[in-house]
């Protein structure tokens, strides 16, 4: 039976977790959860069976990868992987992937949700401003950038973008205006 | 589009190309009573120059999800001016948790049973 680690210092949300179990059991793999660990050492242990193994922020480096000789996969769930070492995965044949787009909408909901906090000063009473009708520029126009704007736009703000591996036309088929220049 | 946001939202990767690339230089083209808000990465901000823009600049603002180092110096001298959440949290909700754990799952099943590589990042 295949071995899946899903190792998580910040554990999924319960319903999550089980749907996790709920997919793997349905497909005869064996699958366990390393949660809430301490140390890179105490990973290390968790690793050493495990074919494939899902993350979240956790830190897998050359050293995870070497006490784990079976390991095929690692997924990152999540947008960003930087905190897989690339280049010591493809050296040992380990697939690294990520699952871009799942958590853009929320970090999209935080982003505005920061800035009323911000916009009307920490909520301390005093008057603050509205987002209606001000300038709001995304710096990368990926998933999260599109939720943003998507968000923004029903607050009324006017959305540019700067991004220069995005094609124009996607961003403008969004009504938001793009900029060539980031500064 | 430093100069004419109110607001500007980072959303860019943290690579060689893109470290510290939020630097004094840049931020200082921001618009009066500007606010930058950051949920992307930590290292993509020169935090040297994030603290040179919060002494050089009275009206600047700047919000993230994942605090600076220098997070004490700046929480303590310009409180009003800054927010940092307690944890990253930007994918903090059951619905990231359930839609980034299904994909993970499904991507691993499809690669070990199909030699599915969509998703490969190396």
């Amino acid at each position: 039976m295949t071995k899946v680690l899903v190792a998580t210092v910040k554990p999924f949300a319960e319903a999550a977790v089980s749907q996790i179990k709920t997919i793997f059991e349905k497909s005869g793999y064996d699958c366990r959860f390393f949660e809430k660990y301490e140390t890179q050492d105490d990973l290390k242990k968790a690793v050493v069976d495990a074919e494939a193994l899902i993350i979240r922020s956790d830190k897998i480096t050359a050293e995870i990868m070497d006490a784990a000789p079976k390991l095929k996969i690692v997924v990152r769930a999540g947008a960003g992987f930087d905190n897989v070492d690339l280049a010591a995965a493809t050296a040992r044949n380990i697939v690294v992937m990520n699952t871009p787009g799942q958590n853009s909408n929320a970090v999209a909901e935080l982003v505005l949700g920061m800035m009323v906090f911000q916009a009307r000063n920490h909520f301390d009473g005093k008057p603050g401003t509205e987002l209606k009708g001000k300038k709001l520029g995304i710096h990368a126009y990926g998933h999260v950038g599109q939720n943003v704007a998507r968000i923004a736009k029903g607050f009324g703000m006017e959305v540019f973008a700067f991004d220069p591996f995005v094609d124009k036309k996607v961003i403008e088929a969004d009504d938001v205006s793009v900029f060539d220049n980031v500064e | 589009m430093y100069r004419i946001c109110d607001y500007v939202s980072l959303h860019i990767p943290a690579n060689k190309h893109t470290i510290k690339s939020i630097n004094f230089a840049l931020l200082s083209k921001m618009k009066e009573g500007g606010t930058l808000i950051n949920t992307a990465r930590k290292e993509v901000i020169d935090e040297d120059g994030l603290l040179k823009m919060f002494n050089n600049r009275n009206d600047f603002r700047y919000i993230a999800d994942i605090a600076p180092d220098n997070r004490e110096i700046i929480e303590n001298e310009f409180s009003s001016r800054c927010f940092f959440t307690p944890k990253k949290m930007g994918a903090q909700t059951a619905e990231a948790n359930i839609n980034a754990g299904i994909a993970a799952s499904k991507q691993i099943i499809a690669f070990l049973e199909k030699d599915d590589k969509t998703f490969q990042v190396n």
